[in-house]
């Protein structure tokens, strides 16, 4: 199998509440696969988080099992769970791979 | 008239039958309520435009939370919330439009509040309006924060202006006396008056309405009416605001009974008791705890109007609750009903009462509402919380407010928001309270939880109190790690401070002494902590670049890329690649050519694309790698402007229309054809037409078909059409004239014509934009104008079976006015019936409803209302009805109809209506309506700009006047643009003008600096200066550079101490601040130039080394060796290196004369590899012309050695240069001979003789050149060269023709044309002429065009007619960036000579 382009494992996680810090992002992404890397940027401004973050994972099929289940809710707060933004090529063209 | 209206089967009007008189009659005469609110929707930008706006509000309206309403209060302050961004700035100054919601808002935070007042100070002097503005917002509108806070902040505000130098004004003090009533502030009203005599200012009738008011909110009855005899002896009219305070002045000095008598004494006086005075009435009932009679009272009020009432009932339970009778607030809840803004109006009551300790009251109207509103979202108490943390409410009462919360169950959510909110508001000790209720509770506690506090205290440097939270991180068991090391780290000098300090206090700080990342250059640790943190606010790029430089771990590193790819700002982050590859030396080059090519190869498998600019911007720094990496795609430089300029499908058509010898001839008869049929001398052109007929194109027919149409000549137009289509049977009429066509067959009542037309049109036409449908429209307008309905509707019908047009409002009204012009009500009625049964529109509203008013045809009329309020809604109809009767002169009408029915809701259709009498000069409809309208939520300001515009228009100065005093009563804030005009009617007319005008910059001046007259923009500057007003930093720095432009160094010293005594930051400015320095230096201003310059050494951004140079250069000519010596160690303390300023010193010694001193320090330059680059360039261009021979041959001996023995040409380049540029050929001659090494330098020949090219004489010079170095470049080269060198050099055709060994073998290509268009000169178009080139010369011609060098393109085209050469004027004519009119008339001008001549052949 040839290389996937991270940005096909990637998840973009929106409406994260302000309680949870990357490791409990990675925490919970963990039930669906093996979580490569998670991303929680924080303004260094406010000390708060911005509220998104990517989770890219091992392989395609954490991340499908990842995206199929819905609702996600995280402390009692449901986030918005999505492909990667900035990749719409990857949502339009149906990826085989993660087919 | 209501009678006729009651017939109608609608619920409003069985209002109007249960309260026939009672509208008229009644005690509670709804009479100027006063109410600020605000189109709430307003605070959304979203909503505003859309047409059901008020209602969107409704259901929106709960997901308001606090910090969006705070960012959009800012944004309506006009406040700027990016500090840098320049265009807020200038709109707040000019500008204070954007007050507007804000001003009637029904709360307002105050931090939002703040941060407006810091945003205007800071830009400056503030406007009187944004003053007036932030003084009225320290009142009751700060809903959230206690009354002595309050009264603080305007006491501040107050001095702070004062210092800033606002001029106040009688609108000021009254504001400010409002103000404290509103914070039940006591102040001594005589100090206040007197206060304002020192000021200058005079009291006005609202001054003494405020100062009773004041008098009466503590109950001094007495105060008041010695205020009241001052009024009555100016004779000042006594309106219903005074008795309202009355009201409440007799009923806090505990005389209820007086204060009812009040009533009694309003209606002897002539006034009707309106709401104002029965809601103080109610609410003094309320403060006594009279239950039964404020019941009374409040339903006494709810009948006499149908608005709803909550805002007045809240203002009943916070007294109520104020004063103690808490008990009593169950009696009023249930008064509440569902209203449009009543979310709004709550919350501002809970604010209020939670400042006021009364939380729990609070809670039951929080509970109350909800269930009106049948909602259990958070979002809909998560205020509440938020004030209840402002306030620091007690945690465990904190606790129980929130269990009574819609969904109970979500406490630790709960908990979770007020503990962000405390830890954003930086409320440390409540925040480590809650976090203790959090882990009370059995919550987790993060890490994360202390960051916002820590990040606070670093940014303070509060060394304690960081070690204080982090003490209490480890009471909670979580011990310091490097994720928290960014929150605090910058607070101390290093991190061996950081070390130092906590172990001091007693805190285990091992993980600080594991090495950083950066240290080690392990890239590959780097990348575990940015993608667990993030990179959005990664910091370390210099340690990152140096880290990347070594090209080691090449995969993290593309790793890394690959977390700033993910970022949404990568561009700028970016950025740091490029400085990688900077400056990289060959050597260090080849050696990682290795890892190099593979960080890209593995950029590229990872299917990360560097964004074109920073690729570009690599391949600048290092081109080198552009080569090596040869399958990365180059970014080209700007390829769009070429393609934009040249459109390649209208070159052929051109080249086409060339080709065909009857060009001329036919362009010329067009041309006669156009003028004469726009002059109206149709016969005269039809008689060219039938003399010319074999030349005629389409066009001229569609012009001549105009003409026709224009004459109303059906049967001529007609035939013209037949005849087009014969000879052309392709051709198509465009869709102007088509529809002029069609609007003839109209009037001579020919449907099935028109009918054919239009659908000729729909087969042929791009239709479906805006202008089709203002053509279509038009052309029915024309028709229905002749009263044609039966015409009108059948053509609509086709146009919209056709699909020309969607059906609209737009396009259906010419129907209903043809109708109305025949006074035909029914057939109006019908249309509207058959085309609404068809495609569900109504139209015609307005125009309907006043002539039905003004025929009195009632039954018409009912049929109307009935069809209206089905399709709109009953709001909407009765809006215009509302109109109508205004429009046609029944204000007693329109003022029932207010009171019988609300007509709160969508603002938008009174605007129009506002305008529309604006128009039609409807004054006194205007002024009803805007009386009128005084309690609907409306934008208040535009309205009474309109009333104000209307004023200018009849320029009737005493109505102006009157309506100012309305604008202060009602306590507005007049908008910058309203004052404005006010001021201009009073002053057209010799009146004083009682305030400051607000300086509004003219617009065509600030458009124009660049162009503006040295006089003008000191003008502007003095006149600003003078009104104590600050222009925008931008216009600041236009007008320096204008006034540089005009070489005016003296008034550029002058503003540029005015501009940077307003905006320092200005200085780091480095475009202009450079340009400013250069200009001084010239003028001997050294130490303003020195000034300058240091203060941009010392900013981010370099200045451009040519300045330096300049600079330099100035000084060394005129041998200030001191100011070279200076300069040089400003340079030097800014650790700025300018290997030329040796050269500069060896100038200044040649100036002196001092020749020996000036060639060792050249020799010594030279020698040096490190600074022998360019660094005698300055020396030789300044001082080749007066070098003595014997210098020269020093130069030249120089040259020689350094050429043939070190292989170092600089010098005999730059003599090359030098001679070159002075025409010195056999000076040149003799240095090639010397120095053969040159003709191997090929790049600066290149550079040299292109840049000679455009020097005077080139021609001659190149081809001097070319016989000296015959083969060392490239022909084709040469000859461009010389082509730019004839252009420039203004060469007449016969010296290229001339020079045939040239002439013959080029062949001029498109970048040759472009070059020669961007000499922009004339001459350019004889050398194309010269080549016989029609394509070439019409392309230039264009380009010309397009630069908006009208005259130039006048002679190319001039030039074109007299080489015979076919250019036509419509490519020229190029109408995206042309106005059209002048080049036509340019064109018109050029052409009649030969047409006239030609008409006469």
């Amino acid at each position: 199998m040839a290389a996937v382009s991270p940005a096909r494992l990637s998840l973009f996680v929106r409406k994260i509440p302000w309680t949870v810090a990357s490791n409990e992002m990675r925490e919970y992404f963990r039930k669906f696969g093996p979580v490569k890397k998670c991303v929680l940027p924080f303004d260094y401004e406010t000390g708060f988080h911005r509220g998104y973050c990517f989770v890219e994972f091992y392989d395609a099929k954490g991340m499908q099992k990842a995206l199929e289940s819905n609702p996600h809710i995280i402390e009692g707060a449901e986030v918005e769970v999505s492909t990667r933004l900035n990749s719409k090529k990857s949502n339009t063209d149906q990826d085989p791979e993660l087919v | 008239m209501f009678l006729s209206l009651s017939r109608l089967n609608m619920a409003a009007f069985f209002r109007i039958a249960r309260y026939p008189k009672s509208s008229s009659n009644s005690l509670f005469q709804l009479v100027g309520i006063n109410r600020h609110a605000p189109t709430i929707s307003r605070l959304y930008t979203r909503g505003v435009g859309t047409p059901r706006l008020g209602f969107c509000v409704r259901q929106t309206g709960l997901n308001v939370n606090s910090t969006s309403l705070h960012f959009m209060s800012c944004r309506h302050f006009g406040v700027p919330l990016q500090k840098n961004n320049m265009n807020s700035v200038f709109h707040l100054n000019t500008a204070s439009e954007s007050n507007v919601p804000i001003d009637r808002a029904m709360y307002m935070y105050q931090d939002a509040l703040m941060k407006a007042f810091i945003g205007i100070t800071q830009s400056g002097t503030p406007t009187a309006a944004q003053s007036l503005l932030l003084i009225k917002s320290c009142g009751s509108v700060l809903a959230g924060s206690p009354m002595a806070e309050r009264t603080k902040l305007v006491q501040d505000f107050w001095k702070k202006l004062q210092e800033l130098g606002v001029k106040f004004d009688v609108t000021h003090y009254n504001e400010l006396l409002r103000t404290h009533t509103e914070n039940e502030f006591q102040i001594c009203p005589i100090a206040f008056l007197e206060e304002m005599e020192a000021a200058n200012v005079h009291p006005n009738r609202v001054t003494y309405q405020r100062l009773i008011a004041l008098y009466c909110n503590a109950g001094d009855i007495n105060g008041a009416s010695r205020v009241l005899s001052v009024m009555k002896n100016q004779n000042l009219p006594i309106t219903e605001a005074v008795f309202s305070s009355l009201v409440v002045g007799h009923a806090r000095a505990g005389d209820i009974l007086s204060a009812e008598g009040v009533l009694e004494v309003m209606k002897e006086a002539g006034v009707t008791p309106g709401c104002d005075t029965y809601v103080s009435l109610i609410n003094m009932y309320a403060e006594k705890g009279d239950i039964d009679k404020t019941l009374q009272t409040i339903d006494a009020l709810r009948f006499s109007s149908p608005s709803s009432k909550n805002k007045e009932l809240m203002k009943v339970i916070v007294s109520l609750a104020r004063c103690g009778h808490t008990d009593h607030v169950s009696a009023i809840l249930p008064h509440l009903s569902n209203s449009r803004y009543l979310y709004q109006e709550m919350k501002a009551a809970c604010l209020n009462l939670i400042v006021h300790g009364q939380e729990m009251t609070a809670l039951s109207l929080l509970k109350k509402v909800r269930d009106l509103y049948m909602t259990t979202s958070m979002d809909f108490s998560k205020f509440f919380l938020h004030q209840c943390v402002t306030m620091e409410t007690s945690v465990g009462k904190l606790k129980e407010l929130v269990k009574a919360f819609p969904n109970d169950d979500s406490l630790p959510t709960w908990l979770h928001y007020a503990l962000r909110l405390a830890l954003s508001n930086n409320q440390t000790g409540y925040g480590l309270e809650l976090i203790k209720a959090l882990k009370a509770e059995g919550l987790p506690v993060r890490h994360h939880f202390f960051w916002p506090l820590l990040t606070q205290y670093r940014k303070n440097k509060n060394f304690a109190g960081i070690v204080e939270v982090v003490k209490v991180m480890q009471e909670y068991g979580l011990k310091l790690s490097v994720s928290d090391l960014p929150y605090f780290q910058d607070a101390f000098s290093s991190l061996e401070h950081a070390c130092d300090y906590f172990k001091e206090s007693g805190i285990d700080v091992t993980f600080l002494q594991e090495k950083s990342p950066y240290e080690v250059g392990n890239l590959a640790e780097l990348y575990t902590q940015m993608s667990s943190s993030g990179v959005a606010d990664f910091r370390g790029f210099k340690d990152l670049i140096k880290c990347f430089r070594r090209f080691e771990d090449v995969e993290s590193m593309a790793n890394i890329i690959e977390l700033f790819m993910q970022e949404e700002d990568r561009k700028d982050k970016l950025m740091f690649l490029a400085k990688v590859f900077s400056k990289f030396l060959r050597e260090e080059f080849e050696l990682k050519e290795k890892q190099i090519k593979q960080f890209f190869r593995l950029l590229t498998e990872k299917g990360i694309q560097l964004p074109e600019n920073t690729l570009a911007d690599i391949f600048i720094r290092c081109p080198r790698l552009q080569k090596t990496l040869t399958s990365y795609p180059v970014p080209h430089g700007e390829p769009e402007m070429q393609s934009k300029a040249i459109d390649p499908s209208e070159v052929v058509k051109i080249v086409e229309m060339f080709k065909d010898k009857k060009e001329k001839l036919q362009m010329y008869i067009r041309t006669t054809i156009a003028t004469l049929c726009r002059d109206g001398q149709i016969e005269h052109a039809m008689k060219i037409k039938s003399e010319y007929s074999p030349e005629l194109i389409p066009g001229d027919y569609a012009l001549l078909i105009n003409g026709c149409c224009q004459k109303e000549d059906l049967e001529q137009a007609l035939k013209l059409k037949e005849e087009m289509f014969q000879h052309f049977p392709d051709s198509v009429l465009d869709l102007s004239k088509s529809l002029s066509m069609v609007e003839l067959l109209g009037k001579h009542s020919r449907v099935e014509e028109a009918k054919a037309m239009l659908e000729d049109i729909a087969g042929k036409h791009r239709v479906h934009d805006l202008s089709t449908l203002r053509l279509l429209r038009r052309t029915l307008d024309r028709i229905a104008d002749k009263g044609l309905s039966t015409v009108v509707e059948q053509l609509l019908d086709a146009i919209i079976t056709m699909k020309l047009c969607h059906p609209g409002n737009f396009i259906f009204l010419p129907l209903i006015n043809s109708y109305i012009n025949n006074k035909d009500y029914e057939g109006a009625v019908l249309a509207i019936k058959k085309f609404n049964a068809k495609y569900k529109i109504v139209t015609g509203v307005h125009e309907l409803f006043s002539h039905l008013l003004e025929e009195g045809d009632l039954d018409v009329l009912q049929e109307v209302t009935t069809l209206y309020s089905t399709h709109f809604d009953e709001h909407t109809t009765f809006l215009h009805m509302f109109f109508a009767f205004l429009s046609v002169g029944r204000y007693n009408d329109a003022h029932q109809l207010m009171q019988t029915v609300d007509l709160e809701g969508n603002p938008i259709p009174i605007f129009w209506f506002a305008k529309w009498c604006v128009r039609n000069t409807k004054m006194e409809a205007l002024e009803n309506l805007v009386e009128l309208t005084k309690n609907l939520r409306c934008d208040r300001f535009e309205l009474y700009h309109q009333l104000i515009c209307l004023c200018e228009i009849t320029n009737d100065w005493e109505k102006a006047e009157s309506v100012w005093m309305k604008i202060q009563e009602e306590s507005l804030i007049a908008k910058d643009k309203t004052l404005f005009k006010l001021a201009n009617i009073l002053q057209s007319n010799g009146k004083e003008v009682p305030f400051e005008v607000p300086e509004i910059l003219p617009e065509e001046l600030q458009f124009s600096i660049f162009n503006a007259s040295a006089k003008d923009v000191l003008d502007l500057v003095e006149k600003a200066q003078q009104s104590g007003n600050v222009l925008p930093s931008i216009t600041y720095e236009e007008i320096l550079l204008r006034i540089l432009q005009l070489n005016r160094a003296e008034d550029a010293l002058r503003v540029q101490k005015i501009a940077f005594d307003h905006y320092p930051a200005l200085s780091s400015n480095v475009h202009l601040t450079c340009k400013l320095a250069a200009a001084y230096v010239e003028n001997g201003w050294t130490r303003d130039a020195f000034g300058l310059l240091e203060s941009v050494l010392e900013g981010q951004k370099p200045p451009p080394s040519h300045v330096l140079g300049y600079v330099a250069e100035k000084l060394a000519r005129r041998k200030d060796f001191d100011g070279l010596h200076k300069f040089m160690e400003i340079l030097k303390k800014a650790n700025y290196h300018h290997g030329n300023l040796s050269s500069y010193e060896a100038l200044a010694h040649f100036q002196a004369g001092d020749l020996d001193r000036s060639m060792t320090l050249l020799e010594s330059l030279l020698s040096n590899p490190a600074t022998a680059d360019r660094s005698v360039r300055p020396f030789i261009r300044n001082t080749i012309k007066d070098i003595t021979p014997d210098v020269l041959e020093k130069l030249m001996d120089l040259a020689q050695k350094l050429s043939t023995h070190f292989n170092q040409h600089r010098l005999a380049i730059e003599l090359f240069q030098a001679f070159l540029l002075n025409n010195q050929i056999e000076d040149l001659k003799n240095l090639i001979t010397r120095c053969p090494g040159l003709k191997t330098q090929t790049r600066f020949l290149y550079y040299i003789l292109n840049r000679r090219s455009m020097g005077p004489n080139a021609p001659a010079a190149i081809t001097a050149i070319t016989e000296m170095i015959p083969d060392a470049l490239p022909k084709k080269f040469i000859y461009g060269c010389l082509i730019r060198g004839y252009v420039d050099d203004n060469f007449s055709s016969s010296s290229l023709l001339s020079d045939s060994s040239s002439a013959t073998s080029i062949s001029i290509t498109f970048s040759e044309v472009s070059t020669l268009s961007s000499s922009k000169k004339p001459a350019g178009a004889s050398c194309i002429c010269c080549f016989r080139d029609s394509l070439a010369l019409a392309i230039y011609g264009r380009k010309l065009c397009i630069d908006k060098d009208l005259k130039s393109a006048k002679e190319v085209y001039q030039r074109a007619l007299e080489e015979n050469l076919h250019i036509r004027p419509s490519f020229l004519m190029n109408k995206t960036y042309l106005d059209q009119d002048v080049l036509q008339n340019e064109i018109k001008e050029l052409e009649s000579p030969p047409l006239q001549q030609d008409v006469k052949k």
